[in-house]
Formats: C-alpha cells, structure tokens, sequence
C-alpha cells in the first residue's frame, strides 16, 4: 500500500511537470505520431471486441440463476472493500 | 435496491457478463483464470448489491469489483501469468546481441508486458470509453496518475511494437502470438 502511494505520488508528479509543458486534453504528451496512437487504439479495440464476441458458457448463467434462487437470504452488507 | 428488481439486476449482470470477461482476460491473460475471476465478480456484486446504487452505472461498478478482487489476488499470491510475464517482460528486454536492436512484436505479445495497472487504464479508456476521471474513480487514483497510465502504456507498446516513428508503420507482425485472448 505505502509503496502503491509512492508510486502514485510520483505518477503525480510526473504528470504535473507534463501538464506543464502541454495543456492539451487528449493526452499527446506521449510525442507519439498520431498514427501510432491510431494503431495502437484500434488493434486494443479489435482484440477487446474479439473477446466480447466470443460465445458464453453456460456457467455463468446458471451461476446467475443460482444467485437469484438464493434470494431468500437477505443481501448481506458491502464486502468487497478490504 | 429492492426485493422486485431481483430479476432486472439478474438481466442486468447477465448482459455485462461479456464485458466482465473480455476486462478480466485483459487483466489476467489466460481465460480459465479470467472466467473463475467473473464469477467471483459475480457473487460478490451479487452479495453486496444492496449498497449499488441503482441511479449509477453498474458496468463501472461491477468493473470495479473485479479489479479489486484481481489485484487483492495478485497481492496475496501472485497469479502464474505473472511469473510468465516477468519472464517474458525480461526476454523482450534483452537487446539483440548483434543488431543492438530490441526484436519487435505484436500487439498482444506487447499489451501482455504491460503492468497490471497500465492494462486495466488502457483498457477503460481505450476499448470501454470509460472517462479518465470515470476510470480513476473505478482504480482509487488520481486523474493525472490515470493519465500518465494510459499514456506510459501507449509509449511502452509503440517502443515493443517498432511504431514510435511514423515511418515504422506495417511489416511488424510476429508470427507467434501470446495474448490476452490466448488461453
């Protein structure tokens, strides 16, 4: 956790001196040519949609049924901090 | 959320359960791992939903289960894919000793180099249109460490895919690839 802190402190002030130098939104401050960033973007979008498209197993579904069937149970208090 | 809206939220989940996976395989590589990963998103988005507020967007939130529950994973005991990525990480380092030049790959070969943390910011904004600050608020940090994220992650894949000068473009594909969609 103290070492995430760091990091991010830095992150900060990484970004801070960049902000500095470019005020741009889009985030360029990179230097990569436009199309680098354009090849970039569409074969990250290409792969994710490959896996988006892939068919579903029926696992999950029937977890969700399951889930759904407990619901006699009252939902219990947030759990997923920790 | 109340008792009547038990088979919404049930649709709900099951309509974002391709969005869970396609994030999940992003951020862990192999699909077994990333299918056990949406499941547990599953349960435990299901066991809390009486905190989700339902006026908010549910796919951020359900997001957010997820790579909490990825990286307290990673935290206590280290996925494999991990082990093979610091390997892989450490063979793309390594120079050609002859050349002197760094052997370029593909897109997922590189994408799979990339941090845990620069995977899920690439990501959210790249392929899910999350807003930075939207992604920040997901991953607990700052806008401009979300930024600086994303844009060391696109340097980091143009430096192993060969297209940081615009005159690199084409011909850079690597005939073995080892990606997020690979089992």
């Amino acid at each position: 956790m103290a070492d995430d802190q760091k990091q991010s402190d830095k992150e900060m002030r990484q970004e801070a001196r960049v902000v500095s130098m470019s005020s741009a939104e889009a985030a360029p401050e990179t230097g990569l040519p436009e199309e680098a960033r354009g090849l970039i973007g569409h074969q990250l979008r290409e792969e994710y949609r490959r896996v988006l498209a892939e068919p579903l197993p029926d696992k999950f579904t029937k977890l969700l049924e399951e889930l759904a069937q407990s619901e006699t149970q009252p939902a219990l208090k947030p759990e997923n901090k920790e | 959320m109340t008792a009547g809206s038990t088979g919404d939220l049930q649709s709900q989940l099951a309509a974002l359960v391709p969005n869970l996976r396609a994030f999940a395989r992003s951020l862990c590589g192999a699909a077994d791992q990333a299918d056990d990963l949406v499941q547990e998103t599953l349960v435990k988005a299901w066991k809390s939903r009486a905190s989700f507020d339902p006026g908010s967007n549910l796919k951020a939130w359900l997001f957010t289960i997820l790579r909490n529950t990825y990286l307290s994973e990673l935290r206590k005991r280290k996925y494999e894919v991990q082990d093979h990525d610091g390997e892989l990480a450490q063979q793309l380092s390594v120079k050609d000793s002859q050349t002197g030049h760094m052997d370029l790959v593909d897109f997922t070969k590189a994408f799979a180099v990339l941090s845990p943390e620069q995977r899920e910011a690439l990501i959210l904004i790249g392929a899910e249109g999350f807003s930075y600050d939207e992604a920040a608020l997901m991953c607990g940090c700052a806008v401009g460490t979300m930024k600086s994220r994303v844009n060391r992650a696109r340097g980091k894949l143009a430096e192993l895919m060969g297209v940081e000068g615009a005159e690199d473009f084409g011909g850079n594909q690597a005939p073995r690839a080892r990606g997020i969609a690979v089992g």
